[in-house]
């Protein structure tokens, strides 16, 4: 348990931070990749006790501490996705690149898809353009840092000796 | 297939009682962790800016050497030193345009760096390496020197959340002066390769605006002041239920190359806040 928090805690500083520089231009609009989500992700499928609901609030209430999201709304999210990917942990062979990216794009597609909602509940109505703009760029975006999040993960994991990340 | 686990209904309930919160005191409990990552954000940010000069600067290098290879060392000392004074006086020469904008406008502006973006990808915000500690507070003009860019909704010690003029929930009260046709103006959402980034809804139908006429903040609402500009109108159109015109906005900033911004911190004499 020790060397997970160990783990985790510079995964989320670095995810963290490479979410919150700013962003890449992507299909005419700005998306930040989404580091936290793939952790997220990462957490979900790699611990088993208790630590993966600290790690995903964490995860969550950094990811509403960068956005302009509700606080708690990132943490519900994640949440969610989690308990699916618990349920699910034993059907997917997280180790291979093509699922993780399949699974970071499908993850990305619904947390884009889900922010919507946050958007909406704060007033502001959006065109169906941006909406397929955001949905489509978290797609693109998580399918491409889900694999970098997961190999990083597992090498920091490998490196202390983790045997929840060392699979 | 396994059953739900008691922890991700804590979990759950974690993210109720979160979501529950008084907007008041979500954003004291979001300004820790912004606190936490500003040093982060900010550093990784002039780190990224610097990668990109360095990158520029080699291959600026990179063409020259293969002109005269036997002078490349020499040449590529004398490009890198050439390229830093350059940066340099860009850099002084923004300062320059900066104080006598200061000047000018008669506003006491707060010099901030954009060190982010808006991570869900929805809203079109920056985050600002400056905050209450400089005196930036809720509701602040956030201008360049070519215009308006934004208006601050969020503050921590050091640090401050930008929402764009872009962005579809940035409501500005604005006015064309040429003709005094007051509206509001709102973001589309839309990047600019789609169509107008903003829109001046609310404008009374008899009043004559043409292509290329300043938009400038009105004043109305007390929120921001009157005289900042806005934006030129591109195209007029009649609002549905003909009421009304509507006018779509080309933003006088570039809002998608920030890295400098200014915070209009209160009104000295050269314009009017609030109503008139």
């Amino acid at each position: 348990m020790g060397n997970e928090i160990i783990v985790f805690g510079p995964l989320l500083l670095l995810c963290a931070a490479a979410e919150g520089i700013g962003g890449v231009r992507l299909l005419g609009g700005w998306i930040s990749p989404p580091f936290l989500l793939s952790l997220a992700a990462y957490c979900a499928l790699t611990r088993r006790t208790w630590i993966v609901a600290v790690e995903i609030a964490l995860t969550g209430i950094v990811q509403d501490s960068l956005s302009f999201t509700p606080l708690g709304f990132s943490v519900a999210m994640f949440g969610l996705m989690g308990a699916v990917l618990e349920r699910t942990r034993g059907l997917l062979y997280a180790d291979h690149l093509i699922t993780q990216v399949a699974l970071g794009g499908v993850l990305g597609a619904v947390f884009g898809c889900s922010g919507a909602l946050a958007y909406i509940a704060r007033g502001a109505m959006p065109s169906f353009s941006a909406a397929i703009r955001v949905i489509i760029g978290m797609f693109i975006a998580a399918a491409v840092t889900t694999p970098v999040t997961f190999w990083i993960g597992a090498h920091l994991d490998r490196m202390v000796g983790s045997h929840a990340g060392a699979r | 297939m396994r059953r739900w686990t008691p922890r991700y209904l804590v979990l759950a309930l974690v993210a109720i009682i979160l979501l529950a919160l008084p907007e008041r005191l979500a954003v004291v409990l979001k300004r820790p962790v912004r606190e936490v990552l500003y040093p982060v954000q900010s550093g990784t940010t002039r780190i990224f800016h610097r990668l990109r000069e360095t990158v520029a600067m080699v291959r600026g290098i990179g063409g020259l050497a293969a002109r005269n290879r036997k002078l490349q060392s020499e040449v590529a000392w004398l490009r890198l030193r050439l390229r830093q004074l350059e940066r340099l006086e860009t850099e002084n020469r923004k300062l320059r345009e900066m104080l006598r904008f200061t000047a000018r406008t008669g506003y006491d502006l707060i010099p901030a760096e954009v060190i982010g973006r808006e991570a869900s990808g929805w809203w079109s915000t920056v985050r600002i390496g400056a905050g209450s500690e400089k005196g930036i507070q809720r509701g602040a003009a956030v201008v360049t020197v070519d215009g308006l860019v934004g208006k601050v909704v969020e503050v921590s010690a050091h640090t401050a959340d930008v929402l764009l003029l872009s962005d579809p929930s940035a409501y500005i009260p604005a006015v064309v002066p040429k003709c005094e046709a007051y509206g509001i103006v709102k973001g589309t959402g839309l990047p600019p390769e789609m169509g107008p980034t903003c829109e001046m809804e609310f404008v009374h139908r008899e009043a004559r605006i043409a292509t290329g006429d300043e938009i400038i903040t009105s004043g109305l609402g007390g929120v921001l002041p009157r005289g900042l500009l806005i934006g030129y109108a591109e195209q007029v159109t009649e609002a549905e239920g003909g009421l009304y015109q509507r006018v779509a906005v080309t933003p006088a900033a570039n809002l998608d190359a920030l890295t400098y911004v200014l915070v209009v911190e209160r009104v000295s004499g050269g314009g009017s806040s609030g109503g008139q």
